[in-house]
């Protein structure tokens, strides 16, 4: 709060200067911002609690969490889009010296995620330019707001991209990592016919390429001159045009590409993945590996959340996990030691006393100690805590890897199963089993394991045994795997032995009827019963009950949830803890901001942002005290009125508040106080509580109901 | 005899347009060129192709040729027709746009052709065409300037000024011509009595849907490999002719309906159908379409969920069936509603509590510019409730809400009354 003039709560944007490279100062610009608004919140108590050098370790390690998590998800990301840069490439150089008249056209289907396309075009703008063209020109509807603009910027681009290449032609330098190129005013190219001069002196007769990003956002008439243009002079001035145009979704692409438009485009559509499954990707990777900090359910919750039902774009994702894992070094003290295994045992050294009465205050310790009476010395004794935290903290760590491959079995030995149990894909296995609570879904595919036949129960374990194998390098779980061989050898054995017998002795099923001889229900019924016994205790339920009980105990000991671990909060944000080092509703705040919620609680009680005493309720939100700024008192009034609100009224109660206190009988409202009202209207005005009547000229209507 | 040998040239590069090489060429040659002139007829009938052919043939003129698109300001236009002539000089105006005429070195006939003339209206209030014309008569110099355009010239009359043109009319390709003029492009030259064939039946289906070349070289190109085929295979043979036309002639019906219509190859539409939106985003459009298509006043009735809305029931029957003949509500196109309405019917939908944060106008907002919903209304802050109109298409929506397992047809008062 003391760092900024402004009393309003909000968002500061920082400006990172594009000219220094790297990352590094733009991080620590967002996060000194985000330290700066956070500050007032409950973290400055607890700053006091830690002393700095735990502070410096938990920003070292935050630095080295964070660039680790960040390299990994850029390279998931461009690696996803692989396949299709390759695709798009080939398309292009295909059509790179075809003659025909119609435009050759890349239509990029990308999902309705927007912000995460530019990732995606910048990828394809340096592949094009370094494999096929250099004489791209990537456009944006923001940039160009007309057909003229447009054209400038196409053939600006255009020609840029040459002027780099031969250093001889250009005198002045171009900002090449700026997006917005700056507008050279007496440029000489500025039309197509220009344009054709200019290409016929270029040495490389590569294709134009001209990218435009949002093709959903141009305007059509614009567009579609655009089209024209560019197909008459691929005609007329032989300019080997391409178009790449990036959509969102083909639904409004009939009516943003006209009958006249598209007779000039020779299309052909690619799409990329679809989000879902690179989100999917994109959380076993970073935090069923072995990350150091991982997500609590609640966490984990929030964020699937946010992006399935609202937005689909991994850039937003990512930003939440940033900020969530921002957060979890600077709200918890213990964090410090949320580090690789390799740094434990010295951190854990470095302790000190202080510090170690912060770990032991961790809910999962206390239960712990409440339920193991006879380990109460670790409340005194440093030392043996100290071994103890390590030991668990080594534990926890063996677990949670564990606890990922047990994921992977469970899924494919569930996959395929009916009614999706503990989801269809691994990243929804992962978050069930996280969050707990599935032990329905336990017993109904322990229930479907019992009912499936020998061969179905092979293929599942083999099935898991591949998982197994391509998962676990270091053999965490050797003997989870070797009981897993034995089992599926056993089925073979049994699968073949019964192909024999069927072979062998067909006969043998029909021991017990009598040939020829027509029975009664009766006998029906017995035969059947027997028949049942002699299945129950064949050889191969043997071995299906060995195998269940088997997953019984091995299997779900590894898969109960981590909130049953003692110290679990270090390393999954947001577990619970005490209510001030908990960060997820701190988080939620961030994530879902509701701005009419923290206007309206602004407006009603002021005290809770400016902090003054003055002000504060003392208990009923409706109380209107002549101490609130004008606007709140005004708002107050008007949140009693009806529909329509009228002006006079309004203004004779305004001043009845403003005059309780000075016991003036005076009816004549002063000027002064006239102006307040008349101010403090029109602020609410701009914050569009209330519109002018049309129907009453000297009413105002109200626009907003409740909160 | 010159001349004539440079008729007979064009007209064999240029077939079937005879009538019009002549008299262009006859006026381009004359010696004093005729100030105005308007060159007009339907999209692709050879009127850019003639003039410019024409023009280029002629020796003792000079030309500036222009493609209105591209002319966004009169600056431009002027600038590049004096750029086109061997002039460099700036010019923003008609004065000095004569002037630089009158000062240029070469001193043949000029001519300035304009194609696309019609977007040349809207240009500096309408005036720039009647300043054009008249620039010959205040230079003195021999200027013709041509208009191409697809619009008979009574749609360019304004007000007083201009000259009236020497009209010239592109009439559009007989059938035979058409034929004619497709047979130059035979794929096979091996195959070109074959390819008449086929192109007999290609025009027999299609002329009476359309008559534009472009198109219908599109569409036979489109067809030719399909016509092939079995005479490749060997089923048919090329003789056979009414086999070939049983076999060809069911695919060609089929394209009827796609005549003018080029999507992204083939498959474009399905994946419109099955575009991945967020969960919330799809009961947003679902609302939005909700909101558009049922009347506001049976909002009530519709989404109330609790039994207090049944009282009106009768009343509102009544009202409805009276209605109900001339309702069609998806024939009359989406109606605007202020986005009160909008999230009112959003929250009443989704079996959720949804936290009405930031998210969820966002993605409105996103919506808005993926054209699924558009933003009617003045843009301007301040100015009111923010109305809107759904983009999306009832099969949009039912397949969204199937996805949701949303029941549509509940929810839409003309199929639930």
């Amino acid at each position: 709060m003391a760092t900024t003039s402004s009393f309003s709560k909000g968002c500061f944007v920082f400006k990172a200067n594009p000219h220094k490279s790297g990352r590094s100062p733009r991080k620590k610009t967002k996060k000194s911002a985000i330290v700066d608004t956070h500050d007032d919140l409950n973290a400055s108590s607890l700053f006091a609690k830690s002393d700095k050098s735990s502070m410096e370790i938990r920003l070292d390690s935050y630095k080295k969490i964070w660039s680790a998590t960040k390299k990994k998800s850029e390279e998931i990301i461009s690696n996803s889009h692989k396949q299709l840069l390759h695709d798009v490439k080939t398309f292009v150089s295909e059509n790179a010296c075809t003659g025909q008249s119609s435009i050759p056209t890349a239509l990029i289907s990308l999902g309705v995620n927007l912000p995460d396309h530019a990732a995606f075009f910048s990828l394809l703008d340096t592949t094009l330019k370094t494999n096929v063209s250099p004489f791209v020109a990537m456009l944006n509807s923001k940039e160009c707001p007309s057909l003229k603009n447009m054209v400038l910027k196409t053939i600006q681009k255009i020609t840029s991209c040459d002027s780099i290449d031969d250093e001889l032609e250009n005198d002045e330098e171009d900002d090449e990592d700026d997006e917005i190129v700056p507008i050279k005013p007496r440029s000489k190219v500025k039309t197509f016919a220009n344009l054709a001069t200019w290409y016929s002196n270029v040495v490389m007769k590569t294709p134009l390429i001209i990218i435009l990003q949002d093709l959903e956002s141009f305007g059509t008439q614009q567009l579609q001159d655009f089209v024209l243009l560019c197909r008459e002079n691929r005609v007329r001035n032989k300019l080997p045009i391409q178009f790449i145009m990036g959509i969102a979704t083909t639904v409004a692409l009939q009516q943003q590409l006209h009958h006249r438009t598209s007779v000039c485009l020779a299309t052909k559509s690619f799409q990329s993945r679809p989000s879902v499954v690179l989100l999917n990707h994109l959380i076993e990777q970073l935090f069923m590996k072995s990350s150091v900090l991982k997500l609590g359910p609640r966490l984990m919750q929030l964020l699937l959340d946010g992006f399935l039902y609202h937005d689909l774009s991994l850039n937003s994702f990512m930003m939440r996990v940033h900020l969530i894992i921002m957060q979890h070094y600077i709200t918890l003290p213990v964090s410090s030691l949320c580090c690789s295994v390799s740094e434990l045992k010295n951190r854990i050294k470095q302790l000190r006393a202080a510090d170690l009465d912060l770990y032991r205050q961790l809910p999962s310790f206390m239960k712990f100690i409440e339920n193991n009476r006879s380990k109460i010395s670790l409340l005194t004794d440093d030392k043996e805590f100290r071994l103890f935290l390590q030991k668990s903290l080594e534990a926890l760590n063996t677990y949670s890897k564990n606890f990922s491959l047990s994921c992977r079995i469970i899924h494919s030995l569930s996959d395929g199963m009916p009614d999706a149990l503990f989801g269809k894909s691994l990243r929804e296995v992962y978050v069930n089993l996280l969050i707990g609570g599935e032990s329905e879904d336990w017993e109904q595919f322990i229930r479907l394991l019992n009912v499936s036949s020998a061969h179905e129960l092979r293929t599942r374990i083999e099935a898991a045994l591949t998982t197994l194998k391509e998962c676990d390098s270091s053999g965490s779980l050797s003997d989870f795997s070797t009981s897993l061989v034995l089992f599926s050898e056993e089925l073979l054995r049994l699968e073949e032995s019964k192909k024999s017998d069927a072979v062998t002795s067909p006969k043998s099923q029909n021991v017990f009827v009598p040939q020829g001889k027509k029975l009664d229900k009766f006998e029906l019924k017995a035969l059947m019963a027997t028949a049942k016994q002699v299945r129950t205790t064949s050889e191969f339920d043997e071995v299906k009950s060995e195998i269940i009980t088997w997953l019984n105990s091995e299997l779900a000991s590894r898969l109960k949830s981590p909130s049953t671990l003692v110290f679990h909060e270090i390393f999954y944000a947001g577990s619970q803890v005490q209510s001030n080092w908990d960060i997820v509703p701190w988080i939620r705040r961030q994530v879902q901001p509701v701005p009419r919620v923290a206007i309206s609680k602004a407006l009603s009680n002021p005290a809770s942002y400016l902090g003054c005493s003055c002000c504060s309720l003392t208990g009923q939100e409706t109380q209107v005290l002549s101490s609130m700024p004008d606007l709140c008192i005004v708002y107050k009034l008007h949140t009693e009125c009806g529909r329509l609100i009228n002006l006079y009224d309004w203004m004779l109660s305004f001043n009845a508040i403003q005059k309780k206190d000075n016991e003036d009988d005076n009816e004549e409202i002063e000027p002064i106080i006239q102006a307040r009202f008349i101010r403090a209207v029109a602020q609410l005005q701009l914050l569009g509580f209330i519109q002018s009547s049309k129907r009453k000229t000297d009413h105002v209507a109200r626009l907003t109901w409740g909160v | 005899m010159e001349i004539n040998s440079r008729k007979e040239n064009l007209k064999a590069e240029i077939p079937h347009r005879e009538q019009q090489i002549e008299i262009l060429v006859d006026i381009i040659q004359s010696n004093a060129l005729p100030p105005f002139l308007y060159v007009y007829g339907h999209t692709s009938t050879g009127k850019s192709l003639v003039v410019q052919r024409v023009i280029e043939s002629v020796e003792r003129v000079q030309y500036a040729a222009i493609h209105c698109i591209e002319c966004l300001s009169p600056r431009f236009l002027y600038e590049s027709v004096l750029e086109q002539l061997g002039s460099q000089e700036r010019c923003d105006n008609a004065n000095d746009f004569a002037r630089y005429l009158k000062q240029l070195s070469d001193t043949r006939p000029i001519c300035i052709v304009l194609d696309k003339a019609e977007r040349m209206r809207d240009l500096s209030d309408g005036m720039i065409i009647p300043t054009l014309t008249k620039i010959p008569e205040f230079t003195g110099l021999n200027i013709c300037i041509v208009l191409i355009s697809e619009i008979p010239f009574e749609k360019f009359r304004c007000g007083t000024g201009s000259l009236d043109p020497i009209q010239i009319f592109f009439p559009q390709y007989s059938k035979e011509e058409i034929l004619d003029l497709l047979m130059k492009e035979c794929p096979q030259p091996e195959h070109s009595s074959l390819y008449q064939t086929y192109l007999s039946m290609i025009l027999g289906v299609f002329l009476v849907a359309c008559r534009d070349f472009c198109e219908l070289r599109y569409i036979a190109a489109q067809h030719w490999e399909a016509f092939m085929e079995p005479i490749h295979s060997g089923e048919i043979d090329k003789t056979q002719s009414v086999k070939l036309w049983r076999h060809l002639e069911p695919k060609l019906r089929s394209s009827l309906n796609q005549v003018y219509v080029r999507g992204p190859d083939a498959c474009g539409t399905q994946i419109g159908l099955k575009m991945e939106l967020p969960f919330f985003s799809k009961f947003l459009i679902i609302a939005a379409y909700l909101a558009s298509y049922n009347p506001a006043r049976y909002d009530r009735r519709l989404f109330v969920k609790a039994k207090e809305g049944r009282k009106n029931k009768d009343k509102g029957l009544k009202s409805l069936k009276k209605q109900k003949l001339h309702n069609a509500a998806r024939l009359m196109g989406p109606k605007v509603f202020p986005i009160d309405r909008l999230m009112a019917i959003f929250y009443s939908i989704v079996e959720e509590r949804v936290t009405p944060s930031l998210n969820i106008f966002v993605q409105i907002s996103t919506l808005v510019s993926l054209k699924l919903i558009t933003h009617t209304g003045s843009a301007a802050m301040f100015q009111g409730v923010p109305k809107y109109r759904c983009n999306a298409g009832y099969d949009l929506v039912r397949s969204l809400a199937r996805t949701v397992n949303f029941e549509l047809g509940r929810y839409l008062y003309d199929t639930t009354v």
